[in-house]
Parts: structure tokens; sequence; C-alpha cells
């Protein structure tokens, strides 16, 4: 009986894929247009995931372990008709998008497709993976196995597609970076939990307080993690960086020096207080000591491999991590001077001192105020040898120099309103240290930053006026050309297969320059490039 | 970047935002708390906690009215004492003492939900911060609300006073 169901469904999928065969195959060479192939691809990549889940779910009910099935006969009905009907969708719409990238291979569909199947299935490979080892070091044995086995063949399989016909489009790496991410974060997670475990031991045999270390999930996290991570992010990469991977390596090198430096400060905040303010006794004034180790640690790692990524860079994608950080830190250094201010100058402190809270603000606003003199000068020195203001520093200067005036403006309102209130109703009505604290700080910083935007802005030569031009681009990776025109430029890419045809960063500026603003094709392969000036007539622009 | 003569020393900026933080670090270690006149409800609050502070606990239970203090002493509130303290008057939401203090005024005022409460009663918000951990949440904070009345030329704390020990005592 069981095994004519099986015939009986296969039929069905036979069936099925046969009429969507018949009914699209006589249009299917017609179709070149890209929005036509990417519904292609978002239907596969439906398919796949929904197949892909059902068949997860159908191995898990077949190979329970020690895990409960409430009700394995709806399981595995839920699951076959899953399966009955994405089949052969997945068959069909993979064996028709194999033919198409042959003749299209620079589809953004199939960059598409491949960055949602990495996110799905190397998510679901991870969390399978990391349930099965934090299962199998605590001893117990479950149905976890099934899921790892399913998503690792799903991830392997689009792992050869790939090496058989690469995405080209712009977007291309997005799949690995995207894979990238998931390594990453499993890793630094796994490794803050494991670092925080044995930093945790460490105070508990000098004393501190004993707790609950639970290494597996943490262990099993870093044993998954790890490797992915190396195999998307550490292996070499096929080209110049393009925009995903520059902006994926800017925002974690951001993050993860913003958490170090965090960390860092925790640590010398909860010294200080100790030296100087009255604490608890060491062993619970340093109860959290081991997380900011951790943090740090692991955030000061992940800031070093990335940080050295943006040494190759273009300048641009350091001066955003430098502003970034800048930012960060002057945001930081004036919250904590209002709060350090408006707590020694509040009248409202009836009983004891407030030393904790004082130590904790001061520390806190020294290394807030550091790290943005630091990283702002930094950044500017980077600028000396440019000629214009780059556009990080356009955002830094006027971005956060407007956001800081207006909370100054705001402040200013509440100051002048309870001056107002104080002359006309009630003279001891309302406190105007917190608004006229807020409105010094906040001023002040936007004056500093909107001074050096307008000054800058007065001293940019004056802009070139340029007639919108064409320009199209044949090669195998543009890189990040497209930033590097002006705005008036209309680009167009198209992709060729030989590998040495990619886009420098120094080709890039010499491309600029010898296009000249002119309508042109430009043809980029191992011998450098080479520009002719296209011939178009004046509507079509 | 074209801009050549657009920054003072460098030295500048980190020297005075260092002697500005040490002006106010050195400020606000040094400065204790304010002195409240003992005649306010405000002075009577601080002087009940100050007491507690200072593990004065016959002298804080003795601002308490003595309708409300019955048979209690200082040994039943040292039983409830509180480890270390600050404590600020407002609400740690509000903007600080005197804005409380206008809204006591408001009290009684007709069309007011709080008009129940008699001309020479009211409420003092206090905001207590306790010790904790190290690390940046070393404080948490506890919303206090003290009433008192008036009687006889000064302000006692009635009810229930904060650390509430009063419901315990032997007796009541």
């Amino acid at each position: 009986m069981g095994l004519v169901a099986i015939l009986l469904l296969l039929a069905v999928v036979l069936a099925v894929v046969i009429v969507i065969q018949r009914s699209m195959g006589s249009k299917e060479e017609a179709a070149t247009a890209s929005g036509a192939d990417i519904v292609a691809y978002l239907v596969l990549a439906i398919a796949m995931g929904v197949a892909g889940f059902a068949l997860a779910n159908l191995a898990s009910t077949a190979f329970p372990g020690e895990t409960f099935i409430f009700d394995p006969a709806e399981e595995v009905a839920t699951s076959l008709s899953a399966l009955v009907v994405s089949v052969p969708f997945l068959v069909y719409f993979w064996r028709r998008q194999v033919r198409r990238r042959v003749t299209y291979p620079g589809s953004a569909g199939w960059t598409l497709y491949l960055s949602l199947a990495e996110l799905v299935f190397l998510t679901a490979f991870v969390i399978s993976t990391v349930s099965f080892l934090d299962s199998l070091i605590a001893g117990d044995v479950t149905s976890a196995w099934t899921g790892v086995i399913v998503f690792g063949a799903i991830v392997a399989f689009h792992e050869f597609a790939v090496k058989d016909t690469p995405p080209l489009s712009d977007a291309g790496e997005l799949r690995r970076v995207l894979g990238s991410a998931i390594g990453l974060i499993t890793t630094t997670v796994g490794l803050i939990g494991v670092l925080t475990g044995l930093f945790g031991l460490g105070l508990e045999a000098i004393g501190g307080d004993p707790r609950d270390l639970g290494f597996e999930p943490w262990l099993a996290m870093l044993v998954v993690g790890a490797p992915i991570w190396w195999y998307r992010w550490l292996r070499p990469w096929d080209s110049q960086p393009g925009l995903p991977k520059l902006t994926w390596t800017v925002a974690v090198a951001t993050v993860s020096l913003a958490v170090s430096l965090g960390a860092a400060t925790s640590i010398v905040v909860m010294v200080s207080q100790y030296l100087v303010a009255d604490t608890p006794p060491a062993g619970q004034h340093f109860d959290s000591l081991h997380v900011a180790l951790s943090l740090f640690l692991a955030g000061i790692g992940v800031w070093f491999v990335h940080r050295r990524e943006l040494r190759t860079a273009p300048t641009d994608a350091y001066l955003v991590y430098a502003y970034a950080i800048a930012a960060i830190g002057l945001v930081t250094a004036i919250s904590m001077a209002i709060a350090l201010t408006i707590t020694t100058f509040s009248e409202t402190l009836i009983v004891g001192r407030s030393g904790t809270d004082v130590v904790t603000f001061a520390v806190v606003l020294v290394a807030g105020a550091a790290t943005w003199l630091v990283l702002e000068r930094r950044a500017t020195n980077k600028e000396v040898a440019d000629t214009r203001v780059s556009w990080p520093r356009r955002l830094y200067t006027l971005g956060l120099g407007a956001v800081l005036g207006l909370i100054a403006a705001g402040a200013l309102i509440t100051t002048i309103f309870v001056l107002l209130r104080r002359v006309l109703a009630d003279s001891q009505s309302g406190s105007l240290l917190e608004p006229s604290t807020v409105l010094v700080y906040t001023g002040l910083a936007s004056f500093y930053l909107l001074r050096f935007y307008a000054v800058e802005r007065a001293a940019a030569p004056p802009a070139d006026v340029v007639a919108p031009f064409h320009v199209t681009i044949i090669c195998s990776h543009p890189g990040m050309i497209a930033s590097r025109f002006p705005s008036q430029a209309k680009l167009r890419v198209l992709h060729h297969d030989d590998a040495a045809g990619a886009i420098t960063e120094e080709m890039a500026a010499a491309i600029v320059e010898a296009v000249g603003n002119r309508p042109s094709y430009v043809w980029v392969d191992g011998d450098g490039f080479r520009i002719a000036p296209m011939r178009m007539s004046t509507n079509s622009l | 970047m074209t801009t050549t003569e657009r920054r003072a020393p460098g030295w500048l900026l980190p020297v005075a935002l260092g002697l500005v933080l040490v002006a106010l670090v050195t400020i606000a270690l040094t400065r204790g708390p304010v002195d409240l006149d003992p005649d306010t409800p405000e002075g009577t609050v601080q002087e009940y906690l100050l007491a507690i502070s200072d593990e004065r606990w016959d002298d804080a239970v003795a601002v308490i009215h003595d309708d409300w203090r019955g048979t209690c002493d200082g040994f039943d509130l040292q039983s409830f004492a509180p480890g270390d303290f600050s404590a600020e008057l407002g609400s740690s939401g509000g903007f600080g003492g005197s804005e409380l203090r206008e809204e006591f005024g408001a009290i009684g005022e007709p069309g007011s939900a709080e008009a129940t409460i008699p001309e020479n009663a009211t409420r003092v918000e206090v905001t207590i911060n306790h010790q904790n951990d190290g690390g940046f949440s070393n404080t948490w904070h506890e919303n206090v609300t003290f009433e008192l009345s008036f009687d006889g030329d000064f302000w006692w704390i009635v009810g229930d006073p904060w650390p509430y020990f009063i419901f315990s005592c032997p007796g009541r």
C-alpha cells in the first residue's frame, strides 16, 4: 500500500512537470527581459524553500530519535503534500534557469536567488548543526542530525551550482557576504560565550561568586560558525571588493570597534569606581567583569580582521568607518558631559553622594571624546591629499551638525519656556539646569561641525557644468567605478567572461579621466581598457 | 579637502575639554547634598533620610507623626534598613524638586482629583538610588512618595514611609 502511494505521488510530480514544461516551453527563449528572469528565480526560490523544509520535516519524522512527534501521520501527510506541489516547479525552473544562465550569465535573478538560498538554508543548517552538536556535547542524541544532513546537502548543492556558473552581476558577491555574516555572527556569539565561561571560571577560582557556565551551546556555535566564516570570508576573493563587501566590512569594523571600546570603558569604569567611590565588596562589584572582558576580546579580534580589509579598500570606505566612529564618540561624549554637568550642579541631591555616577560619566566622557578626536583627525588627515571634501565628511559635518542643532533648538525652546513661565507665572517653577545644559553642549557641537561644513563648502572649487552622458562599460567586474563618475553619467555595465577584465581602483580613476564626461564605450580586458566615442542622436539623451 | 586654515592648534581642544572635565569632576565629588530648610516638607524628608543613612534610627523615627508611629521605635526601622543609598528630590523621570513643589501647590484646587488632601498636608516625591554591581548599571532607582502633615509648627511624616516598616510594628 505504501509503495503504491509513493508511486502515485511520483506519477503526479512527473505529470505536473510535463504540464509546466509544455505550457512554458514555447515562450522560454522569447523572454529575455531581466524582470521575467527575476520572477522565475523567485518562483524557484519559493519552490526550493518549500521542498527543502518539507524534506527536512519528513526526515525528522522518519528518524525522530528521542524527540516526541505528536502526530507522525499528520507530519508525513503535510510534508508529502508540500513536496508534491513544490518539486515539479523546482525541477522545471531549475533546469530552465540552468539553460538560461548560459545565454545570460550576468543575470541579477541568479544573484538574488543565491542570496536568498544562502540566507535561508545556511541559517537553517547552522541552527540544526548547533542544536545537534549542543546535544552531542551534552550527551543527548536527538533527531537534529536529519536537519544537518538535509540543509547541509542543499547548501552543498548550491555551492556546486555556483562553481559551475558563478554570478556575474554587480552584486555577485552578495551571497558570500551573507554567508560571512551568518558565520561571523555565529562564531562571535559562540566565542563570547566560551570566553565568558572561561573568565567566569577564573573569577570563581579567585573568590568570585559561582556561576552557571553552560559551555555546550557556545562551543557548538564556535565550532560550527568558524569554518563557515573562514570559507566564506577569509578565502581569496575573485575580484576587487564591490558595494556589498565594502558595506559589510565598514559596518562590522564600526560595530566591533564600538563594542570593544564600550567593553574596555566598562572595565575602566569598574576599576575607577572601586578606587574612587563607595562600592560593594570586590566580589560583588566586579561581578560582570568576565562579560566585559569577553566582549572586549571578541570585539577587538573581529575589528582587527575587518579593519585590515579597509587598508586596501577605496578611501571613501575608510572615511565612512572613521566618521561613523567619530560620530559615535562625539554623541557619547556630549551625552556624558550633559549627565555629568547636571549631576554636578543639581540641587536635588538630599542624601549621600553620587560618586559612582560621577566616575561613570567622567570615564565614559573621556573615552568618547578621545575616540572622537582620534578618529576625526585620522579621517581628516586621510583627506588632506584629496582635492575635494569627501561625501562621508559632508554627511558627518552637515548631517550630525544638523541633528545636534535640532536638539539644541528644542532645548532653547524649553529654556525660553521656563524663563517666560518664571516671569509670567511662578518665579520658582521649572528647572533651567537641564535644558540649558543640553543647549550649551549640543549647540557648541553643532556650531563646531556646521562651521567646518560652511568653510569647506566655501573653499571648494566651483563644480563643472556637465551635460548628461551615457557610458557603456564591458568588463568582468565593474568594482566601484559607478561611484567615481559624476551624477550626470548614465552607466550601463555589460559582463564578459574574461576574469582579467575586472576594474581596479586605479583603473577606475583612469577610465573616468579618459572618458572626460563624453558619451563612450569602455572595453576592459587583460590588456587594460580601451575607449571608443559613442555616436548617438541628441534626442536619445 | 582644500581647507588648510581651518584648525586651531591641535592641543587646544583636548586641553580645554580636559580642564572642563577636571573642574566638573572635582566639584561633583567634593560637593555634598543640599541643606534644606527643616521647616519645609522637603526638609523633614531630608532629615528622615539622612538619619536612616547615618543609622540614627531613633532620630529617623522621631519625625514620624505620633498618630502613625504608634509603638514603633528605632529598632523596628533598623530591621528594615536598606543598604547604601543616595536620595534626590523628584521622581527619576522628572525635572527635580522645583517641578514637584509646583505640583503640590496644585493639590486641593477645585476640580483636582487630589482635592481631598487637606491644606495642611502634602507629598514629597523622592528617588532613592541603591548601589548595585559594577559596570554601567551600578545603581537602581526607586521612586518613593512621602506624605506629610503640618501640625504644631512642624511638617511630620505620616502614613507608612519608605522603607515601609510601620505595618510590622508590634501592637498595630
